[in-house]
């Protein structure tokens, strides 16, 4: 019994550790970003990373969520009279959630993964130090690039996602209920608010940060073996869908009221 | 002085290698002034005592470097030595006792601070630590990329002119994967010299590497020291390459100093632990064990 305390006990500690670490790493970033030390080479490369090589992953993703989630919406609203609807309810749906939310998770399996075997490995082979002996703040010169990438980039992605999210459906309700162009979109701007999709965007800004911050912190934060470079990428991944999907939640809560 | 001979030599003999003369020919090394230790030393390590997860890995270390002057810090495996060389440049801080860098305690002050007393520093890394995403000359140009007082010309001669003293001309766009052991070695102290280091710390600089290449290395060094005027703290447990080219050699056991003195002092010296170190030798049995091998 008093081992399972310990071990729940030694579970929480570690938890508010990362917290801790995360925060303030996040910090240390803000305070870099505040100050304007940002380094130009580094963070055009990042947002080159981040945002352009990850839009065909993004559009395949889009297009296809985009066709499935048609392909039923269709259907029933054929069946319930509301065909004219259904353009409407899916860029409705893009722009809210799936536009977002699986864009970002998408940019968190390729680019936060890269981000901290990137850094992981840069840990391990000392080249993180070698930057300290250089005065240089690893922190201003590696992660404040790919936060400022997550942040610029993931937000341009939903756009994206959501154009190609809404096309993808178009093919589908054409294919399927044999639904026209016009009567696809049309149903979209009467109905559609702006601040939906905006909603989106500043969804796209927060998972973003998560991203960049949880990546690079697993990258900072890696034990100097080459296993652990790993296991940092897999954390990655895994704590980004994690806090991805905590943080729709609470912002769809926030902006949906 | 013994150690300003022909340290190549010295070091092959000591090898047991037989060099022919297709073998690439060692950097020549330049004849060295003495080193005056009347002044301020340049860094001073002061009862300093360094312990990771309740672990003692530096124990009551100290002791002066004078400017010039080319240190080594040599021990057994797990001595000490490269976090000793990590308290130095302020990537570690010790536990208890102070390191002064120019008469300035470095031990308390902020990253920041540090940041600019890493201005009159250099370090090699045991396996180079390149950046491998940069090319050569990106590398080496690393610490001066923002200095809005260098032109870009000027940068790329600065460039050019380190890789010409470490002899790696006409490598500038190569990547660091594509050169060898011995060429990121170069590189890697290329890249320390060129903010003008007062003192560059050498960590293992001849691990991974044959031993002429070894050899040709610790010559570098020594050639860099001099031409340069810089002072050079090289942590490694190559000990003939170190007997040949430092003024003096601290020799850690047990996390402690064991003793610190010239080439020609730790040669002679009698002290089991020190004797059986600088000349090759094991415990007993092992020795033995190895002559009967």
């Amino acid at each position: 019994m008093l081992s399972a305390i310990a071990a729940f006990g030694a579970y929480i500690l570690r938890g508010l550790e990362y917290f801790g670490e995360t925060s303030e790493l996040h910090l240390r970033t803000l305070v870099h970003l505040s100050r304007g030390n940002i380094e130009l080479k580094p963070t055009i490369a990042q947002m080159a990373s981040v945002g352009v090589s990850s839009l065909p992953i993004v559009a395949v993703t889009m297009l296809f969520s985009g066709m499935v989630f048609s392909y039923h919406v269709a259907d029933q609203a054929m069946l319930l009279g509301a065909g004219g609807f259904v353009g409407w309810a899916v860029a409705e749906t893009m722009a809210r959630e799936l536009g977002p939310a699986l864009t970002a998770i998408v940019v968190a399996a390729r680019a936060g993964s890269a981000m901290a075997a990137e850094l992981g490995t840069m840990k391990v082979t000392e080249q993180i130090d070698a930057l300290r002996t250089m005065a240089t703040d690893p922190v201003q010169y590696l992660v404040v690039p790919r936060y400022i990438a997550g942040l610029a980039t993931v937000p341009m992605l939903v756009l994206v996602a959501d154009v190609i999210g809404v096309s993808g459906g178009y093919v589908m309700a054409n294919a399927t209920i044999g639904m026209t162009a016009d009567g696809y979109f049309g149903s979209i701007p009467g109905n559609l608010e702006i601040w939906t999709v905006a909603a989106g965007v500043i969804k796209g800004i927060f998972f973003g940060i998560i991203i960049a911050i949880i990546g690079c912190h697993q990258g900072l934060y890696t034990e100097k073996a080459s296993e652990e470079v790993g296991r940092a990428t897999t954390r990655a991944v895994v704590y980004c869908i994690m806090l991805i999907y905590a943080a729709n939640l609470a912002l769809t809560v926030v902006l949906f009221p | 002085m013994a150690h300003d001979t022909d340290v190549v030599a010295e070091a092959e003999r000591e090898a047991g290698i037989e060099v022919g003369e297709e073998t690439a020919r060692p950097v020549p090394l330049p004849a060295r002034e003495p080193i005056d230790r009347s002044g301020q030393p340049l860094l001073s390590v002061q009862y300093v005592t360094r312990q990771i997860d309740g672990q003692t890995i530096i124990d009551n270390v100290s002791f002066n470097v004078w400017p010039g002057e080319i240190f080594g810090i040599m021990g057994m495996s797990g001595s000490g030595k490269t976090t000793l060389l990590r308290l130095l440049i302020g990537l570690d801080r010790p536990d208890s006792g102070e390191i002064l860098f120019k008469g300035e305690s470095i031990t308390e002050l902020s990253e920041d601070e540090l940041n600019r007393v890493r201005k009159s520093m250099g370090m090699c890394f045991q396996y180079s630590a390149l950046f491998d995403s940069m090319t050569v000359a990106e590398n080496v140009g690393f610490a001066v990329r923002n200095r809005r007082d260098l032109s870009q010309d000027q940068r790329r001669r600065r460039v050019a002119e380190l890789l010409d003293m470490v002899e790696m001309e006409g490598t500038e766009d190569r990547m660091p994967a594509d050169l060898s052991g011995g060429m990121r070695k170069r590189v890697s102290i290329a890249r320390a010299l060129m903010e003008e280091p007062e003192l560059v710390l050498y960590d293992e600089p001849s691990s991974g590497l044959d031993p002429i290449m070894a050899c040709n290395i610790s010559g570098l060094i020594k050639k860099v020291s001099t031409d340069t005027g810089s002072t050079a703290i090289i942590v490694s447990h190559d000990v003939p390459n170190l007997l040949g080219i430092c003024d003096r050699i601290l020799m850690l056991h047990d996390q402690k100093v064991q003793m610190i003195g010239t080439p020609d002092e730790l040669r002679e010296d009698d002290t089991p632990v020190v004797h059986r170190f600088v000349h090759g030798l094991g415990t007993a049995d092992m020795t033995e064990h190895c002559s009967m091998r």
